[in-house]
């Protein structure tokens, strides 16, 4: 009997404490979502409405707006892009750290993950005046450069990991029966990495997509990013919540759905393969 | 070993020699090489190019600005001021040391409470209890969400006409201040948006670690009678550290580098009492277009990570060279 009831405190405690996390983490993404079908009216008033009727029109302004379809376009080529090149130039490096131990290897991968703790800002003088001179400033490819050099790092790290796991003798089997080295990686390797392959992909388009300073001061008007479009809302004298709020909601879906695909691998990419999942 | 030499490069798998081992290295000489060169330079060839050339290259541009004058736009003539700038930064009543007492405060508070946040959690997670996996799943969304949505979530959830925040002080009949107006409350405001948004980053690592724990060494102390305290000091504590000093140690250097929350959340307001370091270098080099100056700023900021990184490697280092002598 005490011990039922002991354990039904514990129960009881247990569920608020979960409830209290669940509150935390989640009433600014419900907020952030429900205002974004919040009339102006609904998301002004006081006390601030929980329950409401659902209007589509920031949703349908936005995406009949041909500036918006623009910026979502530059997101979507300039993400694209990148992750696709940081993925070809870091598989390659990756399998050379894995599978090689050459003079400066060690060297040369550790430079890598001291790039990765550098604050981006402290490049951000020097970029800004090549960018300039090499009139890379406001295109597409300046950016895809930038953000993949950035994505390196991680990508190089994460699948060096991955290529780790496979045996050697999986890639000597294939050379017996006459493959080159590139042949056995891209044949043989690469389709037995492909989750992790997946995993890394998702990593470097979550930074891309999400990259704010450089898409900021290396960008123009050219290439305005989901990011900087969205930092771009507050200088306006009459802030409309709901239009932001929809436009934030685009901006953080992809990504969301993406992850959420791959997390079986996601600590290994957090931690750039020092941690595992 | 030359590295000019084809079998410079050791295959990793050839451990052992004899009938397998020539196999193994049967033909390397050839499918070690492209193009006449060995294979491995040519595959990180294209990488440490495009490093070189965007990373490598502008840290050393940007040394050698740190010595002018250089100004962005104007008509100020360009000249060499020796380490001026670097005297001007350092200097008493330079305005860098409130920057960087603004970010150390937000480091050290918001990494203090996301550990301890993130500790808990996966403490929690650890367990078993209904709807564990979702809750799981669940953590990953606040660190899904782009810093600079983020900002604006929080920004207008402070609002002081309708925020959320504002409102739920009144209703218990308190006067709530001007969360991001007000200069004693703007940092903590601040930090506790980037706690929502990484403290999951931290839950996540430490639960990896906890569950990698194998769970016999606790069965057995408990056998023997320890207490749940204990076991979790003398055994869990100690076994997840390192992945506590690593933890730590990205979430430290995330916070020197934090921008885009705070440009969107104060913008380093009100005055400059939430301007971090990266705020610093942004006004002075893209609102004054002092390059030369802004240079030198970001050179000492570079210093100070890198300060930053031996410290807790170091820490990493100790740490296992501890366990191996308790283990001998």
């Amino acid at each position: 009997m005490h011990a039922n009831n002991l354990k039904r405190i514990r129960n009881v405690a247990m569920f608020f404490v979960v409830a209290a996390v669940w509150i935390f983490y989640f009433f600014p993404i419900y907020w952030m979502v429900t205002t974004s079908f919040k009339t102006r009216v609904d998301t002004f008033s006081i006390p601030p409405k929980l329950f409401f009727w659902p209007t589509l029109q920031y949703y349908i302004s936005s995406f009949t707006d041909p500036k918006f379809v623009k910026v979502v376009q530059n997101s979507l080529i300039i993400t694209g892009t990148t992750v696709l090149l940081s993925l070809l130039l870091g598989a390659w490096a990756a399998y050379a750290f894995a599978r090689f131990r050459f003079k400066g290897s060690m060297v040369m991968s550790f430079s890598l993950i001291i790039a990765r703790m550098m604050p981006p800002i402290v490049f951000i003088v020097p970029l800004y005046l090549l960018f300039n001179s090499l009139s890379l400033r406001n295109t597409h490819i300046g950016l895809i450069l930038i953000f993949t050099v950035f994505n390196l790092p991680f990508t190089v790290w994460m699948l060096k990991s991955f290529f780790e796991e496979v045996p050697i003798e999986l890639e000597e089997a294939a050379w017996i029966d006459g493959a080159s080295r590139l042949q056995a990686m891209g044949r043989v390797i690469l389709p037995l990495i492909a989750p992790g392959l997946a995993a890394t992909a998702v990593f470097a388009a979550l930074l891309a997509w999400n990259e704010f300073l450089f898409a900021l001061l290396l960008g123009g008007p050219g290439t305005t990013t989901l990011p900087v479009f969205l930092s771009g809302f507050l200088g306006e004298r009459d802030v409309e919540w709901g239009d932001i709020m929809a436009t934030a909601t685009v901006a953080v879906l992809p990504p969301t759905l993406l992850v959420m695909l791959v997390q079986q691998n996601l600590i290994k990419g957090l931690t750039l393969g020092a941690v595992k999942g | 070993m030359t590295s000019g030499e084809p079998h410079a490069s050791f295959e990793q798998g050839s451990i052992s020699q004899g009938q397998q081992g020539q196999i193994r290295t049967a033909g390397a000489e050839k499918r070690n090489r492209l193009l006449g060169l060995p294979l491995h330079y040519i595959l990180i060839a294209p990488t440490f190019l495009i490093v070189f050339g965007l990373l490598v290259y502008p840290l050393g541009y940007a040394i050698v600005l740190s010595f002018s004058n250089k100004i962005l736009t104007g008509s100020v003539p360009f000249k060499w001021v020796g380490l001026e700038n670097y005297f001007d930064l350092l200097e008493i009543e330079s305005e860098m040391w409130t920057s960087v007492w603004v970010t150390l405060r937000f480091a050290v508070v918001g990494v203090l409470f996301e550990f301890i946040i993130g500790l808990s959690l996966a403490m929690l997670l650890n367990r078993e209890f209904r709807g564990r996996t979702w809750l799981r799943v669940g953590l990953l969304v606040p660190l899904m969400v782009p810093p600079l949505a983020s900002g604006l979530i929080w920004r207008m959830m402070y609002d002081d006409a309708f925020g959320i925040f504002p409102y739920l002080i009144r209703t218990l009949g308190a006067n709530p201040p001007i969360f991001l107006g007000d200069p004693d409350y703007a940092l903590y405001a601040v930090v506790a948006t980037e706690v929502w948004r990484s403290s999951p980053f931290m839950v996540l690592i430490l639960l990896a670690a906890l569950q990698a724990q194998p769970i016999e060494t606790i069965e057995a102390a408990e056998v023997d009678g320890a207490s749940g305290w204990q076991v979790f000091r003398l055994i869990t504590l100690p076994f997840i550290t390192p992945v506590i000093i690593v933890a730590l140690l990205f979430r430290t250097v995330d916070s020197l580098r934090t921008f885009d929350l705070i440009f969107l959340l104060t913008a380093g307001g009100p005055g400059t009492t939430t301007e971090v370091i990266s705020m610093f270098i942004y006004r002075w080099g893209f609102r004054h277009f002092k390059l030369g100056f802004t240079s030198a700023a970001s050179i000492l900021l570079m210093i100070a990570t890198l300060m930053i990184c031996i410290f807790y490697l170091r820490m990493l280092v100790v740490r296992q060279a501890e366990v191996q002598l308790t283990e001998e």
